[in-house]
């Protein structure tokens, strides 16, 4: 496997691939992907709406939602296969092992029941604690989060602002004490200071409870500030896998250095700024070799033929592309 | 010779609630507003969610009535617009929204819904006529080969396609002006440059001003980098001047803590960025706000005049600013937010 080595990976994806069969054709959203999520890291998931990250993720818990199937690889958690769980496992597995918050996270609470019932159901539906043990740590998490925990437990989801109810979120996302938690997307609807704020609330929870975080989503310039190995998924592929300086700085596929190069940023020179041409292929009609040669300079340019190998090829330590002609990435 | 749009204290109070045992809640959503438009400038409005910003925007198209101050048009006030010339203001000012997918009728093919308004306004006389046009525009804003999307549903283009569309409904009725409310909030960051490159390329083609609306900074700096900038907290602009002048040196200290806030997309630059210079994460209430100052629970330069007072718009060199401390508060710089 390209991606594996001998670091702790707590969570692995083996060449899974999540087909979705419509009436007349299949969707490929996840295409034999191979990913470790080491203990202990921020992981970023980075691609455009369409490129299969959430899909990946669902996967990773056995959540695909039909018509979705896991239809090759397997999901490692700890060395055991959690396609292979029991429905009594994957119960203990979600939330407890790994929790996930989804995207636009503060449409996921429901809007009839306050805050309070919310927790404890969840606390139910995984365990046998006792409400008061429940609410206790609630209200810590919730203090932890920096909210009044009375006043957001005693509240319906429609009296909290957005960015309360992403915080409440966060916090009974950490109610079972999982060891990782996935994020898909989770500042998205929320102002530039409320993300700022929240940002910095996830990377304290990273470091104080010690726990492995994987964050997608389409923005690079977050995970400029949070991750520390970056993937970049294409048309259902990771195309680049490595450090956050090695993406950053050193990109050796040419879509990478054109989402860097296409998000808008306060310190740079207007002029820089790139759009990406042309858009994302037809996940059900997809292009020989290479998915991105279409849009691709080097390809444009003669310098590659955008042929793909079908792997991911190391070509520095820890730092993985599916370029062929990544050298010519050098100083691009 | 008139600017193309003037706000002359606008305001905007709503009224809520209410009952027979309940007091009727006011909230001042724009609470004096004044700002001028020139032909063919571009202005960013920036704030956050509830300040006000996208309230001033549907009131300069007319979708919301003032309930103070005046909107000049071509330097008319647009209440006293009759007929023709009421007509012209409708057909001048455009507005593009944030969500895409809402502003088009589901039901209805791309062609239905784009025709309407141009034979509404007598652009064209026929159908066919509206049709050619049609195809011109979707040139235009990059959907192309027009065939192809003239005969689908909204629900079947991306978001980023529907978004071009709702500009080519804009340029169709040949506006002078467009509000563009958060138009690229809602589409991925890799596809947000090209349709801003999109704005731009109209804004020279067509001499068409541009009023755009956004809580984004780093969007705001792009399209209007030559235009000029309006920084709104609830219901108040707080900063103004020329984009440029004023993203060199924010002066007022909520400018300086959105500016702190913006992920930049490089690594080294923002993990040195420490804590926001803000007190706190709350938006004041809209319907009850803070005496004096309306920034000052959150900000960290405030004294017992900030309190008391409100700050009035005042000139610092060159940019308009409403902090009664901006001569001596901290001059901004990148890294600075760390020893905040």
């Amino acid at each position: 496997m390209a991606t594996s080595n001998n670091k702790d990976a707590i969570l692995q994806a083996q060449d899974v691939t999540v087909d979705f069969k419509l009436p007349s054709r299949t969707l490929r959203a996840v295409d034999h992907v191979s990913l470790d999520v080491y203990r202990g890291e921020i992981l970023g998931v980075v691609g455009e709406s369409g490129s299969g990250k959430s899909t990946l993720a669902t996967a990773m818990l056995n959540i695909v939602s039909a018509p979705g199937v896991i239809s090759s690889g397997q999901i490692l958690f700890k060395g055991q296969n959690v396609l292979a769980f029991s429905d009594e496992d994957l119960r203990e597995f979600r939330w407890r092992d790994v929790a996930m918050v989804f995207q636009a996270a503060q449409n996921s609470l429901n809007p009839v029941l306050k805050i309070k019932a919310q927790v404890l159901d969840t606390a139910e539906a995984h365990g046998n604690q006792s409400p008061d043990a429940v609410l206790k740590k609630a209200r810590e998490l919730l203090r932890y989060v920096r909210l009044e925990p009375d006043q957001v437990l005693d509240s319906y989801p429609h009296q909290l602002s957005g960015g309360m109810k992403q915080r409440t979120i966060m916090a009974l996302s950490l109610l079972l004490d999982p060891e990782i938690l996935i994020l898909d997307e989770p500042t998205t609807a929320l102002d530039v200071i409320t993300q700022a704020y929240v940002m910095n609330i996830f990377k304290r929870a990273h470091i104080d409870l010690e726990i492995t975080m994987v964050f997608l989503t389409h923005d690079v310039s977050i995970m400029a500030k949070i991750a520390d190995r970056i993937a970049v998924m294409y048309a259902g592929q990771i195309v680049e896998l490595g450090t956050v300086d090695n993406i950053f700085y050193t990109p050796f596929h040419a879509y990478t250095k054109g989402l860097i190069n296409a998000a808008p940023s306060l310190t740079d020179d207007v002029s820089k700024r790139r759009a990406i041409p042309g858009s994302p292929p037809d996940l059900t009609n997809l292009p020989e070799g290479c998915r991105f040669a279409p849009r691709c300079k080097l390809v444009e340019e003669g310098g590659c033929k955008g042929e793909y190998k079908g792997e991911l090829v190391e070509v520095e330590p820890g730092h993985y592309t599916t370029c062929v002609e990544w050298k010519k990435m050098r100083g691009y | 010779m008139a600017p193309l749009l003037q706000l002359d204290n606008l305001q905007m109070m709503f009224t809520g609630g209410g009952g027979l045992f309940r007091k009727k809640r006011h909230v001042g959503a724009v609470a004096g507003v004044n700002l001028s438009l020139d032909k063919g400038e571009i202005m960013a409005v920036v704030g956050e969610s509830g300040c006000g910003k996208t309230t001033v925007g549907k009131m300069i198209v007319g979708l919301l009535k003032p309930t103070g101050g005046r909107i000049l048009y071509n330097g008319t006030d647009i209440t006293t617009l009759h007929g023709d010339a009421f007509e012209a203001y409708r057909r001048g000012v455009q507005m593009v929204h944030q969500d895409s997918y809402a502003a088009l009728n589901p039901a209805r093919t791309i062609l239905q819904s784009l025709t309407d308004p141009i034979l509404r306004h007598g652009l064209a006389k026929k159908n066919a006529e509206a049709h050619a046009m049609l195809e011109d525009l979707l040139k235009l804003v990059g959907l192309t080969p027009p065939e192809q999307f003239l005969d689908k549903y909204p629900h079947q283009l991306s978001g980023g396609q529907r978004q071009r569309l709702l500009l080519a409904r804009a340029l169709s009725l040949q506006p002078s002006l467009i509000v563009a409310d958060e138009p690229v909030s809602m589409v991925d960051v890799s596809l947000r440059i090209s349709l801003l490159d999109l704005m731009g390329e109209m804004n020279r083609r067509f001499n068409i001003a541009f009023i755009y609306i956004t809580h984004d900074l780093a969007t705001a700096r792009y399209i209007a980098s030559h235009g000029r900038i309006a920084v709104m907290y609830p219901g108040k602009v707080v900063e103004t001047g020329n984009l440029s002048l004023v993203m060199a040196d924010p002066r007022h200290p909520y400018l300086q803590a959105l500016l702190a806030a913006v992920p930049i997309p490089d690594p080294r630059i923002s993990r040195n960025m420490g804590e926001l210079p803000l007190k706190s994460l709350e938006m004041p209430d809209p319907a009850n706000p803070p005496p004096g100052c309306r920034f000052h629970p959150r900000c960290l330069y405030a004294e017992s005049i900030c309190e008391r007072e409100e700050p009035l718009l005042a000139e610092h060199a060159g940019q308009w600013v409403a902090c009664h401390r901006a001569a001596q508060i901290p001059r901004w710089q990148w890294q600075s937010s760390s020893s905040a």
